[in-house]
């Protein structure tokens, strides 16, 4: 190091001059001096800082450390997961949002955590909802909910309806995201039990999905809950009640 | 029991399960937190209010669109 450090002063520099108008600290004689240097920038480093290991600022180490806290989020690799499956299940455009959510979520995390001093989300405390607002909302949800159970399943009409609903409560969550309501500090043991169920739902939903004959066979022995809702949403009543309840539950999540 | 109606039970047994948490939750001093609870926490972050979300958008267009 001390060699480094001559060659960058053009040799011959007496070292130990050097040091003491530096200021630096040192131990021992003229040639055993071990000084302490500052830390060589990232261009000597190649990125990589020799002493601590971690990546240097603005190095491309770096970004690919982001990178990969962004992918370490287990919601990003839930909904990874869940798109692969579902692409494979015979569903191209449910796996498609999923993997592109996933991926665009990771992104998010991932400049978040380079730039730290960005402007992120900060909720903040929101008065509560007139109870007129409610009301129409739900007549609302009521109303379109009927009419949209009305065409076929799985024909476009039925598609676009719910795309555009979807479309709109995602708009109204982004607006709200600004505002939540006050809740209970969180109590980790009733947080975990709410998670197991979770948990339970969706193995035991993939373990009927490996049982079947294939992903876009569905099984009488092994049925997933698409093949027990079919008989309930093969009729028109049923798809609207169905899809009432979906969009309340959309309002419900807009609301938190 | 055949396969599906072990299939069903197992279905039954978690929703009930779930609807048991939800009712044990309303008593005073519960340490289970509520549905809504769990999800407003869960939606206090980026990460969590994105998931939440698009698992609900998923949900519908799984069901009904094609």
């Amino acid at each position: 190091m001390l060699r480094r450090f001559r060659e960058r002063l053009h040799l011959g520099v007496d070292a130990a001059a050097v040091v003491r108008r530096a200021g630096l600290p040192r131990a021992g004689g003229l040639w055993q001096t071990r000084v302490v240097l500052p830390r060589p920038r990232s261009a000597l480093s190649h990125g990589v800082d020799p002493v601590t290991g971690r990546a240097a600022a603005g190095s491309c180490t770096e970004e690919g450390a982001s990178r990969r806290v962004g992918f370490t989020n287990p919601v990003v690799g839930i909904l990874l997961l869940a798109g692969l499956f579902d692409g494979l299940s015979g569903n191209p455009m449910g796996g498609l949002l999923l993997v592109t959510v996933g991926v665009g979520l990771a992104r998010s995390r991932a400049e978040a955590v380079s730039n730290p001093d960005a402007g992120g989300f900060t909720p903040r405390l929101r008065r509560p909802v007139p109870w007129t607002r409610t009301w129409t909302a739900g007549c609302v949800i009521g109303g379109y909910g009927a009419l949209a159970g009305t065409p076929a399943r799985f024909s476009w009409p039925a598609t676009a309806a719910v795309s555009v609903a979807g479309v709109a409560v995602l708009v109204l969550a982004g607006r709200s995201a600004a505002r939540y309501r006050a809740v209970p500090p969180a109590r980790p043991a009733g947080s975990a039990a709410w998670a197991a169920v979770f948990v339970g739902i969706a193995l035991w939903e993939l373990v009927n999905l490996l049982l079947q004959p294939s992903f876009t066979t569905g099984s009488y022995d092994h049925p997933t809950l698409s093949v027990l809702a079919d008989p309930m949403l093969a009729s028109t009543a049923g798809r609207s009640a169905a899809l009432t309840a979906w969009l309340g539950a959309g309002w419900y999540l807009v609301d938190r | 029991m055949n396969s599906r109606q072990a299939a069903v039970a197992v279905y039954a047994f978690l929703a009930a399960a779930g609807v048991a948490l939800q009712v044990l939750s309303r008593r005073a001093g519960s340490p289970i937190p509520s549905l809504g609870a769990v999800l407003g926490r869960a939606m206090r972050t980026r990460s969590g209010r994105v998931g939440v979300l698009a698992g609900w958008l998923w949900l519908g267009l799984h069901f009904f669109a094609r």
